[in-house]
């Protein structure tokens, strides 16, 4: 979807409910892995994200066209969540209260199968788990730029920082990553 | 993983860039949370009309507030106190004032009145005759000077009737040197003036007056101005001097004229 179609779709979404379900179908997966990678938990990772996609329902009237994209602003919702989640280590909100979907597939096996993908990633798990001692600060510009392949740029406007801020918390990271690795 | 030993930076950089992560979904979670969003929508859109009302009021709330408090507190009083100084102005007894060189001193505004201070213009003191001039005059002892009484005036203005309803005038009080000053005075004086000066007369300031507001009235005040007029006679010349107590100095000295030295009554 290019900036214009984003635009008017959430112009749109203030109004129709349709138009935010489309938004919705579009950013749930890159919302969805962005905190997987983050979390590596699937359970923690749904919440998350329930939590986040609740937010910007919530939030969706104050959103403006200003400096920021809306994706860039719902992966700031995630980012925040996530952050959250971190410093509290509790979970905020259980999908077990929302009603049962009409749905064809089976949600236990559905998880299973997903816990076993994810543990066929072994190298993203074991380098994960590294980035996930360091500081918050570091971890999100490194999944950010590495596993979500976001510009700088864009890592600016998600997190609300300059640039030049950006360089040198991925910089600082890197090295910080590199000293875990030396004294293993 | 082991590999990753002693690497640099880039080479960090680099094997994250590698690393292949996991692209997983889970389409029950998807599509219960989509039902759940859109069941919510309606609910929420109707708090957001309420919050986008309630931010907009706020906005032109503050909005108000803002320009009743500019104006209440900076055109209004501008715009009063230049009226206030017209009306005064326009009146005979003020006007007479401010021509024979009296200053407006102070200008206060409570509700619809208006406060005006006004301060007579600055004593000159005139050279004393001297003595063949005396003799000429048939003077032949010196008169004791009392210092006139220069009374301040405080008008009323009804700014609504566009008028000054009443002319006060107030004399300020003398307030006395206190001991401390005295002891200072004589010791700039000491200093100051020619060791053979016999000091014929220490006279304290004339306060000024100030208009100060309290519990919505208006208070004239005195305040005390830190200086003595000291006037000392040099064989038969007489000199006055003002004596600066914060800068602890003696200026604005000025001949008074020549006396008789018999008249003097030293220290």
């Amino acid at each position: 979807m290019d900036l214009n179609e984003e635009k008017e779709l959430v112009k749109r979404a203030k109004n129709d409910p349709e138009a935010f379900g489309k938004l919705y179908d579009e950013y749930y997966s890159q919302i969805f892995g962005y905190i997987l990678k983050r979390v590596a938990n699937l359970d923690i990772a749904k919440d998350i994200c329930s939590e986040t996609f609740l937010k910007a329902l919530k939030n969706l009237w104050k959103f403006k066209w200003k400096g920021i994209s809306f994706s860039s602003w719902l992966f700031r919702i995630a980012n925040n969540e996530v952050s959250n989640y971190f410093r509290k280590n509790k979970k905020k909100i259980s999908l077990e209260k929302i009603p049962e979907p009409i749905s064809f597939s089976n949600p236990s096996t559905e998880i299973l199968e997903a816990e076993e993908k994810l543990k066929e990633h072994q190298d993203f798990l074991k380098i994960q788990e590294k980035i996930s001692k360091l500081e918050i600060k570091y971890q999100e510009v490194i999944i950010l730029r590495f596993f979500e392949k976001k510009k700088i740029k864009e890592i600016a406007e998600i997190l609300g920082k300059r640039e030049g801020t950006i360089k040198s918390l991925l910089h600082r990271g890197l090295e910080k990553l590199r000293e875990d690795f030396e004294t293993k | 993983m082991e590999n990753l030993i002693e690497k640099t930076c880039s080479e960090v950089a680099e094997l994250l860039e590698k690393i292949k992560t996991p692209e997983i979904e889970i389409p029950s979670h998807k599509e219960k949370l989509r039902q759940f969003l859109l069941g919510q929508y309606q609910r929420e859109r109707k708090n957001w009309l309420f919050f986008s009302v309630f931010q907009k009021l706020a906005f032109a709330s503050l909005s108000l507030i803002l320009i009743f408090f500019v104006f209440n507190n900076l055109i209004y009083p501008n715009y009063s106190l230049a009226k206030a100084r017209e009306i005064a102005l326009k009146d005979p007894q003020i006007k007479a004032m401010i021509e024979k060189g009296g200053t407006i001193k102070d200008l206060q505004i409570i509700k619809n009145q208006a406060y005006l201070l006004i301060q007579p213009a600055k004593e000159e003191i005139t050279p004393a005759p001297q003595i063949a001039e005396k003799r000429a005059l048939g003077i032949e002892e010196e008169k004791t000077e009392t210092k006139e009484e220069r009374p301040v005036a405080l008008a009323e203005i009804n700014l609504k009737e566009e008028r000054v309803a009443k002319i006060e005038k107030i004399v300020p009080p003398v307030i006395q040197f206190t001991e401390k000053e005295k002891e200072k005075i004589q010791e700039i004086s000491q200093r100051e003036i020619p060791k053979e000066a016999k000091i014929k007369e220490v006279i304290p300031p004339l306060s000024e007056l100030k208009l100060i507001k309290k519990e919505g009235k208006i208070q004239v005040l005195p305040e005390k101005k830190e200086e003595a007029t000291i006037i000392y006679q040099v064989d038969k010349g007489r000199w006055q001097g003002k004596i600066n107590l914060k800068e602890e100095k003696l200026e604005e000295l000025k001949f008074l004229g020549e006396f008789e030295n018999n008249a003097t009554n030293g220290k």
